[in-house]
């Protein structure tokens, strides 16, 4: 049995280096996906996870499958549409999500438009589900770099999104850099995107921000644990993702965010902290002491 | 501490005050009266910067991190999870900041904010088992540890018990003593007369600073101590 786990990891660089670029995500996408998921921004990230195509396919559009060049692009293209979305809301009176959602719609379809006009069918994919099991030397550095500047944003900002989550008005009152560390946390929140698709994809990449720090919500009423099992669940898909995709030939983007998924309707049952399961229970406890 | 010099307030095309001059005396306990919709809040906001006036000028003797705002509807996200301590722990925020670590005489003052609130008891809950009172006596405590030279409570006691009234306000009254200033906006004319040194009462577009032994109809606002400039 340990054997069918470690041999593919032992015998191939290629999945060494998955597994790697997997572990690099599924830090960054733990800790970001959970105050996504505090700061009731679920969609949003999806929203942005689309939003970074036109960038990087401009950048396909004049460098090919170029790592900076793609990178580079969606970083703008992400910012400039969480950034649009916000103005445009402010100004005109009417809710982020509404503004995001449509800047998001067209630069979707900008973004697909761009990718068929110069490459194939071949291409797309590429850009819409990544490409974990061929991961260069280039990718791995920008993971790295990645990893690296998340880590040090959270370090350094941590406690000022912890208050600005929880009652950001109290917060406003206390500090003039409240406002700051939103824009920080939406900054870090495109690049790690614009890392994530060049590994699983932007269709993808969104779902081993998202569905971790779902998963975790159902077993810890603390942010310290849920941000613990939240990288404990992102290591555990991500591992049990690319076996998936090893011995049954499946996509592996693709197998990474179903297991995720298994874990997530598993926790939705089970879990100790709102569980279906756990409800009913109480439910029942209830009733019998009343009788 | 606070002056309103000739200030005109309009809302949603709403005029709520009227060339208005106002002055909050450092160390002062007031209570704001008046309807619903008369613009109480919108005169906390326009203290707090949040809201501009139309006209008029307004000086602010206190800086960002002097005051401690309490809002109408509890803007603490209660799914959010973290427990009662860690909660109270925000009001400590100008002595800990972004990076310092906590030390034991600031887990004491949050102990002793929440004893002072009846609340220690809940030290570990997490702060979506709370009820609606419990809830506001934790903001309570939050705003002890602040320890704000200025509190600006947006009815605050509007969802909780009588005991847990008298207990609250019975802190506020505390703190006054101690050269806080308090600006409170409230209904309960008891609470008025019971522990406000002073009642600002707003009708007809005007503030006039009432004595509490009056009750807040516009009848008492006939009788000021000191009718303001409207």
């Amino acid at each position: 049995m340990i054997d069918l786990v470690v041999s593919p990891f032992v015998e191939f660089e290629f999945m060494q280096r998955a597994l790697f670029g997997c572990l690099l995500l599924s830090i960054n996408g733990s800790l970001i996906g959970v105050f996504l998921l505090l700061k009731r921004m679920s969609l949003s990230g999806d929203a942005i996870a689309h939003a970074i195509l036109p960038g990087a396919a401009i950048g396909y559009f004049f460098a090919g499958l170029n790592v900076l060049a793609m990178t580079v692009g969606g970083l703008i293209a992400g910012v400039l549409v969480a950034f649009l979305s916000g103005i445009t809301a402010r100004k005109t009176n009417t809710s982020e999500d509404s503004t995001l959602a449509s800047y998001y719609l067209c630069s979707l379809a900008l973004g697909v438009l761009i990718i068929s006009m110069k490459g194939g069918s071949v291409d797309l994919l590429h850009v819409l589900f990544g490409s974990i099991l061929a991961l260069d030397n280039d990718t791995l550095y920008l993971l790295y770099f990645n990893s690296a500047l998340c880590l040090l944003g959270f370090c350094c900002c941590y406690r000022f999104l912890v208050m600005d989550c929880s009652d950001s008005v109290f917060f406003k009152g206390l500090s003039k850099y409240s406002g700051y560390s939103h824009y920080l946390f939406l900054f870090l929140l495109v690049f790690n995107l614009v890392a994530g698709f060049h590994a699983l994809g932007t269709l993808m990449a969104v779902g081993v921000t998202v569905l971790p720090a779902a998963t975790a919500k159902y077993w810890s009423n603390r942010i310290e644990g849920m941000l613990f099992i939240a990288f404990l669940v992102a290591v555990m898909g991500a591992l049990l993702g690319l076996l998936s995709s090893y011995y049954f030939r499946l996509p592996s983007s693709s197998a990474i965010v179903l297991w995720l998924g298994v874990f997530y309707l598993l926790s939705v049952l089970l879990g100790t902290q709102g569980g279906v399961l756990r409800s009913i229970d109480r439910k029942v406890k209830l009733n019998e002491e009343m009788l | 501490m606070i002056k309103f010099e000739n200030v005109s307030l309009h809302r949603s095309q709403r005029c709520l005050l009227n060339h208005c001059d106002l002055t909050i005396e450092r160390g002062g306990f007031y209570a704001l009266t008046g309807d619903n919709g008369s613009g109480k809040s919108s005169i906390l906001q326009v203290i707090l910067g949040e809201l501009a006036v139309s006209s008029g000028s307004i000086i602010k003797e206190f800086g960002q991190g002097d005051y401690s705002y309490l809002p109408q509807k509890i803007q603490l996200d209660t799914q959010f999870p973290m427990s009662v301590e860690q909660a109270v722990m925000a009001g400590l925020w100008n002595k800990f900041g972004a990076i310092s670590a906590l030390k034991p005489k600031h887990f004491e003052r949050i102990e002793q904010a929440l004893d002072e609130v009846g609340i220690a008891h809940l030290k570990h809950a997490s702060i979506n088992q709370l009820s609606g009172g419990q809830l506001q006596r934790l903001l309570f405590a939050r705003m002890l540890v602040q320890e704000a030279s200025l509190l600006l409570l947006d009815e605050p006691l509007a969802s909780i018990d009588q005991k847990a009234k008298n207990i609250l306000l019975d802190i506020l009254k505390m703190k006054h003593q101690q050269g806080v200033t308090i600006l409170i906006t409230l209904h309960d004319a008891g609470l008025v007369k019971r522990y406000a040194s002073q009642q600002l009462h707003i009708s007809d577009q005007k503030i006039r600073l009432c004595n509490t032994d009056f009750t807040h109809s516009d009848e008492c606002c006939r009788l000021p101590i000191k009718q303001m400039a409207c």
